[in-house]
């Protein structure tokens, strides 16, 4: 069981966030601890599993496949480029999941609108071409190299993933980030 | 610590052979591409100097190169060149991921550069021998 102070610490919100994965993440604060098995009361409020750094990356891959989404409505001439980019955002949003333990799987997919679609915090796209592709290239580079701290900080399993496991994944999605730029280019 | 030493020297076989490739590669190549294969042979190089220190800092002998390798294909012109590049790549990018989780501190960063240096440069030669189609893949490596 991890410490108390490591559940308070770990609650911390996510830097890129939608409104809805937020909300599940705050929800999980104030109803985790009803599905606690508790001999001993960990007391209210208090998730039964502390929340896993990989949820921040989570929300970052939906960041970037809403941005791909706004990005392809605003210039069709681009679709055909930028789809399988934002299907690779999909894949590893996925797999990230994967590697969360159960019910923190399950505090942020109560946390996604039951209807896809943007949202009022869902970002623009820039109207000219060339700016939009350079904010991809922008947004791929900071999402490479969060994925990249995260695959050296790897220390410890979580949920059913070894360490092994998810250094290979985020070092996956690091290589596969960095390199769509030349996509963008 | 014994399996993650026989993963680096399987790393090691990779980018040896990767270094014999990029030389049949750059007689083949001018220009832009002639760059970028100088650019990719020196990368290979420095990761296969990085790995012969953490194979001798695990307290084994790294194997050295082979006098030669045995290609997929002859490589008589440009197109043979660019295609046997996006494969040195593609391979590389495999032994990397397959070493990447079994390794720690130092040797989980030289392993994680190594793959995105071959995800990136495998792009960058399938855009080139695969016009029109997209350049990158999901999961480097697999």
């Amino acid at each position: 069981m991890p410490s108390a102070t490591r559940r308070v610490r770990s609650v911390t919100p996510p830097v890129l966030t939608r409104r809805h994965v937020l909300a599940g993440l705050v929800a999980a604060g104030a109803t985790g601890a009803l599905t606690g098995c508790g001999l001993v009361d960990p007391g209210p409020a208090v998730p039964a599993v502390a929340a896993d750094p990989l949820e921040s990356l989570v929300v970052e891959k939906q960041a970037l496949v809403d941005l791909y989404d706004a990005s392809i409505a605003a210039h069709a001439d681009l679709a055909e480029r930028l789809r399988p980019l934002r299907e690779a955002h999909r894949e590893h949003r996925d797999a990230l999941l994967e590697l969360l333990d159960a019910q923190r799987r399950a505090v942020l997919a109560r946390g996604t609108p039951p209807v896809p679609g943007p949202t009022a915090s869902a970002p623009a796209a820039s109207t000219d071409r060339t700016a939009a592709l350079r904010a991809l290239r922008t947004a791929e580079r900071t999402a490479a190299a969060r994925s990249r701290a995260a695959c050296l900080a790897v220390t410890d399993g979580r949920g059913a993933a070894s360490v092994a496991e998810r250094v290979t994944v985020l070092g996956c999605i690091s290589a596969a980030e960095a390199s769509h730029e030349v996509a963008l280019a | 610590m014994s399996g993650s030493t026989d993963r680096l020297q399987l790393a090691l076989a990779a980018e040896h052979a990767a270094v014999y490739a990029y030389g049949v590669i750059g007689a083949q190549l001018t220009g832009e591409e002639l760059g970028w294969a100088r650019a990719a042979d020196l990368a290979h190089r420095q990761q296969r100097d990085a790995l012969s220190d953490l194979i001798t800092a695990a307290g084994a002998t790294p194997a050295p190169a082979a006098p030669a390798y045995r290609l997929p294909k002859p490589v008589t012109d440009r197109a043979g060149a660019v295609v046997l590049a996006v494969d040195v790549e593609t391979r590389a990018a495999a032994v990397w991921r397959s070493a990447i989780g079994e390794l720690t501190g130092p040797g989980r960063e030289v392993a994680l550069d190594a793959l995105v240096g071959a995800a990136v440069r495998g792009a960058q030669w399938r855009s080139v021998a695969s016009p029109g189609k997209p350049p990158t893949v999901a999961w480097p490596g697999t």
